[in-house]
């Protein structure tokens, strides 16, 4: 009897020990697979920032290779437009000099006419050779040769020859002639298809460098050149276009590194990060333009030194065969300027190679005097000029600017939070939550508490020890044990008392067990609940935080938004600045 | 008649008319002269019709405001639309100039679809109303009659 309640004890505590083997690997195996879980998640974080890591340095390897790229190039072209127009610097040089000569009366004619016609033989296509030695024969009362050297010049460039001889008869003091070229020049103009030097006109225009009657001729040409320009639509679009060009270059860079929050759970940010961006413009085209309104440009004291100074601009201008290769050097100094952003580089170089463009409409040209001084080659001042003459169309394009970042605005703001937002949430893959901001904070906050509350629960209840459901089988052992000792009591009640007590031994037993799994199960709920208790924490942190960044990303629209009726205000104070009086009229008023 | 009702029917009559515009060709924009700037008396007339509770008034009004649009503009919009002032729960509210009535918008109200561009521009606040065309063309309009177009 002693040896079977033996035998069975020791099964029974084999049996006991098996289950809380098996109940011990079980924890172990949820373990490793939660850790299992969390690793996947850290690598795929790193492969994600290995990826983003790699994408940033094939693009740096990618730019550094472009600006070498453009570098090199900047040299070889740099080197074939010495080569090849190198020989036109001595000209213009040489053509300052020449009229500085006439000044100081320091040259000798016999120099001026020896040195022109050596640079004349030199630069046999350059149109200022030519009128080089027209000037020498001038000085020297030599009419013959003067007529057919300016017939030479004039069949090389007829417009720049016109303008330059314009421009040293005014210096001279004949204006009757400088007016008869002036007329001369203006004549044969097409305001469609101007040549990139007729911007020196815009020049003489803003710096009074013809007297009373070739401003009236110029004025007036100008006047009705508009006039038919504008009729046209296309046209004007066209010009509004280019506007919205430089409106465009004003647009701020992304602001995410301000609001991560809000860049991480709304999918408008995007909309958002471009309204601000495009916002910001407003700030920086004040800073820039009014720095412009309020320049001063003195006039120089003496009409010569103006009219020098358009001479040495008329005289520097690329020459039309130079083109090709001042193109390419644009091109690749943009690469340079913008670190081998091919994209920028791309937005940089329109306006640069329109302005290098042989043949301009007359409102281009006054477009790109504006917007790209340097290229076309006019001063400061000019630049000004021509910016109050064209505001109409910055006017127009600033506020078609305006209204299409704010038709970008989106009408609701959502905060989407996936099921791995957290770690919480990838353990018992939480469903995706949406909320709108146009819900007061309070009410997401609970939403989002109910939302991880409601998909929570399941995962922790599913941890709970079962007593009814673990309780079955050994209920019924038990129980059959102790039925077959009542029955085996008429037979032998020794055989029944051993049953029963066996039975209740291993109930025991059995309960011990049970009861050891139950407390398991209740520390692993509790560590479950606080997981998921967390992880709401954390997301409600989040979504608070992200409440937040939407707030100050509000205030930051507006202050921005706000500032463009001071734009509107500052285009109309340049608007006025074109009928400010010119240095030429001032010299009237002088008596100069 | 019910506000839902009264929008629901002024929605079939603006799409309607919009049909029948097209039809005849009378709402093609003259692009010059869209673009000049509007004038006083129209901010002054839409006030007006906006605040004004007698039908009569609001169809003179709203038949002054089509002639001028027409021959200053060359254009009569389907309808302005412009932020509320009637306070909370509205919003925003459309005026339809050829039936002279103002039917306002809470938030959660949804526009004729052809609006829901100028609801976008008025909510930005920049704006002192929006022209929606039958065309599709939407301009906004500033406080100093100026227009985007």
């Amino acid at each position: 009897m002693s040896d079977i309640d033996y035998t069975l004890r020791n099964k029974v505590d084999h049996v006991a020990g098996m289950v809380v083997q098996l109940d011990q690997g079980l924890t172990q195996v949820s373990n490793q697979v939660s850790q299992v879980g969390q690793r996947t998640e850290e690598t795929r974080d790193r492969l994600q920032k290995l990826a983003a890591d790699f994408e940033t340095f094939v693009m740096i390897a990618q730019r550094t290779a472009n600006v070498q790229r453009a570098e090199t190039r900047t040299g070889i072209v740099e080197a074939q437009l010495e080569n090849q127009f190198g020989h036109y610097k001595l000209v213009r040089r040489f053509a300052t000099g020449v009229l500085q000569g006439f000044d100081s009366g320091l040259v000798s004619q016999e120099t001026v006419r020896s040195v022109s016609e050596q640079l004349m033989v030199q630069t046999p296509r350059y149109w200022l050779a030519p009128v080089l030695v027209a000037l020498g024969a001038w000085a020297e009362d030599d009419r013959e040769l003067c007529d057919r050297a300016i017939q030479t010049g004039y069949g090389r460039s007829p417009s720049r020859t016109s303008l330059f001889l314009a421009l040293v008869l005014r210096r001279q003091g004949r204006r009757e002639a400088s007016v008869r070229w002036l007329r001369q020049y203006l004549t044969a103009l097409d305001p469609n298809t101007l040549g990139r030097d007729f911007a020196m006109i815009l020049e003489c225009v803003s710096q009074g460098a013809f007297g009373p009657a070739g401003l009236e001729l110029v004025q007036e040409r100008l006047n009705s050149w508009r006039a038919q320009l504008l009729n046209d639509d296309a046209k004007q679009q066209a010009q509004v276009n280019r506007w919205r060009g430089e409106v465009d270059v004003h647009v701020g860079g992304s602001s995410q590194a301000s609001f991560p929050r809000l860049s991480a759970v709304s999918p408008q940010w995007p909309a958002l990060d471009r309204a601000l961006a495009h916002a910001n413009a407003h700030g920086s085209l004040i800073t820039k333009y009014t720095a412009m309104a309020a320049e001063e440009h003195p006039s120089q004291d003496r009409i010569e030194d103006a009219v020098d100074d358009i001479l040495d601009r008329l005289v520097a201008e690329f020459d039309d065969e130079e083109l090709p290769l001042r193109r390419e050097h644009a091109l690749n100094q943009a690469i340079i300027r913008n670190d081998g952003d091919m994209a920028a580089s791309q937005r940089d170089l329109p306006n640069d190679l329109v302005a290098l463009e042989t043949r301009l409409d007359y409102l281009t040209i006054q477009s790109e005097s504006a917007l790209n001084p340097s290229k076309i080659g006019v001063s400061r001042a000019t630049q000004r000029m021509a910016v109050s003459s064209c505001h109409d169309w910055f006017g127009r394009a600033h506020a078609a600017f305006s209204r299409d970042y704010r038709l970008g605005l989106p009408t609701d703001v959502e905060a989407v939070f996936e099921g791995n937002h957290t770690g919480a949430g990838v353990v018992f893959n939480l469903p995706r939550w949406t909320g709108s901001f146009t819900d007061p904070i309070e009410h997401l906050e609970r939403s989002l508490a109910e939302h991880w509350d409601r998909h929570g629960r399941p995962f922790i209840d599913s941890m709970t020890f079962n007593w009814r459901k673990e309780a079955v089988v050994p209920g019924v052992v038990i129980g059959a044990a102790v039925l077959f000792g009542l029955l085996c009591a008429g037979v032998s009640s020794a055989l029944a008392l051993v049953c029963v007590f066996a039975a209740l031994i291993g109930g025991g037993i059995w309960f011990l067990v049970l009861n050891g799994k139950a407390q398991t199960a209740a520390k692993r709920q509790q560590d479950a609940r606080a997981l998921v208790e967390r992880g709401k924490q954390d997301s409600i942190a989040q979504l608070r935080g992200a409440g937040a960044e939407l707030l100050d990303w509000t205030t930051a629209y507006r202050d921005a938004d706000t500032r463009e009726p001071e734009v509107r205000t500052l285009i109309a104070d340049l608007a006025q600045l074109g009928n400010a009086p010119t240095p030429y009229e001032r010299r009237v008023a002088t008596g100069a | 008649m019910e506000f839902t009702e009264r929008r629901r029917l002024e929605s079939h009559l603006d799409s309607g008319l919009a049909a029948s515009s097209n039809e005849q060709g009378l709402l093609r924009p003259a692009q010059r002269n869209v673009r000049k700037p509007r004038h006083a008396g129209i901010f002054e007339a839409i006030h007006r019709i906006d605040t004004s509770l007698d039908p009569a008034m609001r169809a003179e009004l709203g038949r002054w405001i089509r002639d001028e649009y027409e021959r200053e503009y060359g254009d009569v919009p389907l309808g302005l639309f412009a932020q509320c002032h009637l306070g909370p729960p509205y919003v925003d509210h459309r005026l339809d100039l050829w039936q002279s009535i103002v039917e306002h918008y809470t938030r959660a109200d949804t526009v004729p679809p052809q609006f829901a561009e100028a609801r976008t521009l008025v909510r930005s606040g920049a704006y002192d109303y929006v022209e929606v065309y039958a065309s599709g063309q939407t301009i906004p309009v500033l406080v100093d009659g100026t227009v985007v177009a």
